[in-house]
């Protein structure tokens, strides 16, 4: 894949200072919320053409609600979300509607995201319908060959979501994504809730389809196997901040935050008997509500540091292109 | 497969047998339920000694035919029985997906209302608007209809509420869908079986209030042969000639047994966890 060779041009999805609050419970009588979760909290990245970014992250550490805000089905708080030179962040319902079809999502649960009473043939060509594209039946004829490019033979249009097994329904809602030629399709967890035995094999039709297409996947996951796999750059993100940015193939074998090296460190190493360093993780995850002062991860980190209490690393490239927020990095 | 269990069944058959009954009228009635005849009041069943076969019910007062009466008398019960379940459905669905989609203001501003209104008598507003407008079939519907709302308003929010959740709306909305577009195609057709049930239901319970208004002198102008008319005026020589009222009583009795019946019999087919409630 194409993993350090940056497209000519400007990159496909640019987003910047992008943050998102959720407020969290209210006062009687004021309108102030009581408190604000910073689900994200200042995120710039890029996703350059034909490529792969994996965003990475334990639960909770708002990678989902990123990858939903690229595609503006949340609404983010403040920031920019550009897409191929359009700031979809700000643009109004119309507009986005009728750039919906360019950027898709595949979710993690495949069995949710198929309604149980539409048959998968109508499921599959309903995004053109929305688009106001082509007949009924030129739909369904589309549907049919992008069914046969995900695997699936096209004699199973006529059949019901819950006939399928879990690999069998995440090939439908790829489907699904793709018959709207996007250019971008972020994948929330997909192969998570899948038998790992089929994993792999949605792992390499996600690969497959993007020789062929040349389209860019965010992939989200906590699994930093599969992402290690798939992604040409990687982000890591710890409560809602960045924590390292690069390219995946450096950042995995060579960490350069505390928290990337504690995630790379959990991977199953091929050989496991083979003597290796100690899980240096600990604790759970901070309040994401009461984030302390200082570096977010300082609570947890083996490095710490008098200095990481005090004050919060800012996210700088270090000499290989790289990005990282620790003080000793 | 829908497979229909005995109560289905059952309860279908009598409802079909009414719905009969009141689309042949006409032609099953041995007289017409208006014509008075002095000459032959008070005639006893056809089971009674001084029964006559002519008059299989017996006749009221007037000497009208009470078994063409009731025959009449369903095509009222039905009728006000289905068009103010269809304008109570219509009301309380459009709202409660309203409310369930929307929420915030917009589910505060219906909800409220709808518990207001369900702390407020049915009848009580019945006769309120029967005073003031009269006592005709469209005027009956509306107050039936309008009362009645809330129960689908609630049922349909809730629904709403955790169908809007489902990962599938959202998918909908990837794809660029408008509210009106996912509530038509991806909550509706959720929402059917539960709307079929309640509104099966709520056909009896129309139709006993319809009897009701119409008992208390508030539904239909007395000639009209309503089975709360018959019921009324039957009332009156209770002990001279119990048989006016008792018969308005068992067609009362046997038509909503098999509205509930048929209602009942979906709601366990369609819905299996609501079974057990009330």
């Amino acid at each position: 894949m194409m993993a350090d060779a940056e497209p000519a041009g400007r990159p496909l999805l640019e987003v910047e200072a992008l943050t998102k609050h959720f407020p969290v419970g209210r006062h009687l009588l004021r309108r102030a919320p009581r408190h604000v979760l910073r689900a994200v909290d200042g995120v710039s990245l890029t996703v350059a053409r034909h490529s792969t970014l994996g965003l990475v992250g334990e639960s909770g550490c708002g990678k989902s609600t990123l990858g939903r805000l690229m595609i503006r089905l949340l609404e983010p708080t403040s920031g920019r979300i550009v897409f191929d030179g359009i700031d979809i962040a700000t643009a109004d319902p119309a507009a986005l509607r009728q750039m919906r079809s360019r950027f898709q999502m595949v979710f993690q649960d495949p069995l949710g995201s198929l309604d149980p009473r539409v048959r998968v043939g109508d499921s599959i060509a309903e995004p053109l319908g929305i688009l106001g594209e082509g007949s009924p039946k030129r739909n369904l004829e589309r549907a049919a060959q992008i069914l046969s490019l995900v695997g699936l033979d096209p004699s199973v249009m006529g059949r019901y979501p819950h006939e399928f097994s879990g690999g069998q329904k995440q090939r439908i809602s790829i489907a699904r994504a793709l018959i709207v030629s996007p250019q971008l399709i972020v994948a929330d967890e997909p192969v998570s809730a899948l038998d790992v035995s089929v994993r792999a094999q949605i792992v390499n039709l996600f690969q497959d389809v993007q020789e062929k297409l040349g389209l860019s996947y965010v992939f989200v996951s906590h699994d930093l196997g599969i992402v290690r796999h798939v992604a040409d750059h990687v982000a890591i993100m710890y409560l809602g901040k960045l924590m390292e940015y690069g390219v995946a193939r450096e950042v995995l074998r060579e960490p350069a935050h505390p928290y990337t090296r504690a995630l790379v460190a959990t991977i199953p190493p091929p050989r496991p008997l083979k003597e290796r360093p100690r899980a240096a993780i600990v604790g759970d995850l901070p309040n994401p509500i009461d984030i302390p002062r200082g570096c977010r991860f300082a609570s947890r980190c083996p490095l710490v540091q008098p200095i990481c209490r005090e004050e919060e690393p800012e996210l700088r490239a270090l000499d290989d292109g790289r990005k990282a927020a620790c003080h000793f990095a | 497969m829908f497979t229909p269990t005995v109560k289905i069944v059952l309860g279908a058959i009598v409802v079909a047998i009414f719905v009969l009954v009141a689309i042949f009228a006409p032609a099953l009635a041995p007289y017409d339920p208006l014509k008075q005849d002095l000459f032959s009041r008070l005639v006893p069943p056809v089971w009674d000694a001084r029964g006559s076969v002519s008059h299989i019910l017996g006749t009221d007062g007037y000497g009208r035919d009470v078994f063409s009466r009731l025959i009449y008398g369903s095509r009222v019960s039905i009728l006000v029985g289905v068009s103010s379940m269809l304008l109570s459905c219509l009301i309380g669905t459009l709202l409660g997906m309203m409310a369930g989609y929307n929420g915030g203001r917009t589910e505060q501003l219906i909800m409220r209302f709808a518990d207001a209104h369900l702390a407020f008598p049915e009848i009580l507003l019945a006769i309120l608007v029967v005073a003031v407008l009269g006592g005709s079939l469209i005027n009956i519907v509306i107050i039936l209809g309008v009362s009645s709302w809330m129960v689908y308003a609630r049922v349909v929010y809730g629904l709403t509420l955790s169908l809007k959740e489902r990962p599938f709306i959202e998918a909908g909305r990837s794809h660029g869908a408008s509210a009106s577009y996912l509530i038509r195609r991806h909550i509706f057709p959720h929402l059917l079986p539960m709307i079929v049930v309640v509104s099966t239901l709520q056909v009896a319970q129309m139709i006993l209030t319809e009897t009701a208004l119409s008992f208390l002198g508030l539904g239909l102008p007395p000639p009209t042969p309503s089975w709360g008319n018959v019921l009324a005026e039957g009332r009156d020589r209770l002990f001279v000639a119990p048989w006016v009222a008792n018969s308005a009583g068992v067609a009362i009795i046997l038509m909503v047994w098999g509205v509930n019946t048929l209602g009942n019999g979906l709601r366990e087919r369609l819905d299996p966890k609501a079974a057990g409630r009330g």
